[in-house]
């Protein structure tokens, strides 16, 4: 009889999670190091990649991200300083917008691709009904954290 | 005013992001609330794991809650003193073999524990609440599989 898996043993989700933290970030960090790139800064990766679609709403980006508006100007600095974006203020109206780098498109190919690695190997791992319960699960994860107050 | 909902095309890692820090959120109001609010990170699974039988639970070796953390062992160690020193786990050599340790949550640690679990049981409900358990199913096989995708890398 097969062992088993890990799913159907009884782990909680949270643990679950724990276990599963880090696969994207492997995968992604092994790209960004096949383009000489080590230094984007934890959460940048996701700052680039909602540059990289075509996001250009802060506030989105920042509830996307579940961060304060402090860290993401933090993260926001750091890129800027090291080159995977730039920051241009209208002097109108003194909004801030952001645009990728050449750098920062190389970062943005590298999240891609890592991403991609993962995803077709998930792909591989779980049935069609599965990848569906999996999205769905995360979703309503998602918006159960959307509905508690503000820690 | 748009109707499309904020998951619609999401990749899975922001997806993934989001739906940890419900489990976060939630747990870490329940800390807070419960006056533990200094719990190191990975300390609530290192809790949550041991008996919390009143009002002497019982020790576990802490090799096996070291083990069952999947840190290295020396962040692993360091997450045990930093529950000792902070009152949530008391340590004692093990009477049967002076050189192996067992841990114990104290009052606080049950305390803890509980707050913990209480939070964990609530998003559990909700979950259920919004998808089928097949959906579930596929929740829990994504998420071991991605720990798999992650051991191959």
């Amino acid at each position: 009889m097969p062992a088993p898996s890990i799913a159907d043993t009884y782990i909680s989700i949270p643990e679950l999670m724990r276990l599963a933290r880090g696969s994207y970030k492997r995968a992604i960090d092994a790209q960004y190091a096949a383009r000489g790139i080590d230094d984007v800064p934890s959460p940048g990766g996701y700052v680039i990649a909602y540059l990289a679609s075509g996001e250009e709403s802060i506030p989105e980006m920042i509830e996307g991200l579940g961060i304060r508006k402090h860290q993401y100007n933090q993260f926001v600095d750091s890129l800027v300083l090291r080159g995977f974006i730039t920051r241009d203020v209208d002097p109108d109206t003194g909004r801030a917008s952001f645009a990728l780098t050449e750098r920062g498109r190389a970062a943005a190919e590298a999240i891609v691709e890592g991403t991609r690695i993962v995803d077709e190997e998930l792909e591989r791992s779980l049935s069609p009904r599965d990848i569906v319960g999996l999205r769905r699960g995360l979703i309503a994860l998602g918006e159960i954290k959307r509905s508690l107050p503000e820690p | 005013m748009s109707d499309r909902r904020w998951y619609q095309d999401v990749p899975l890692p922001l997806l993934m992001r989001e739906a940890r820090d419900a489990y976060r959120d939630a747990i870490g109001r329940a800390l807070a609330d419960a006056g533990c609010d200094d719990i190191p990170r990975n300390g609530a699974f290192a809790l949550v794991g041991l008996d919390r039988g009143a009002p002497e639970p019982a020790f576990s070796p802490q090799a096996h809650v070291v083990a069952s953390l999947g840190l290295s062992k020396q962040a692993a160690s360091q997450l045990i003193d930093t529950l000792v020193l902070r009152e949530y786990l008391e340590r004692r050599a093990d009477p049967a073999d002076r050189r192996r340790m067992g841990v114990r949550l104290t009052d606080r640690g049950r305390t803890a524990a509980i707050a913990i679990q209480t939070a964990i049981d609530r998003i559990d409900a909700a979950i259920a609440q919004l998808i089928t358990a097949d959906e579930l199913h596929g929740l829990r096989a994504g998420l071991a599989a991605f720990r798999v995708v992650r051991e191959r890398q």
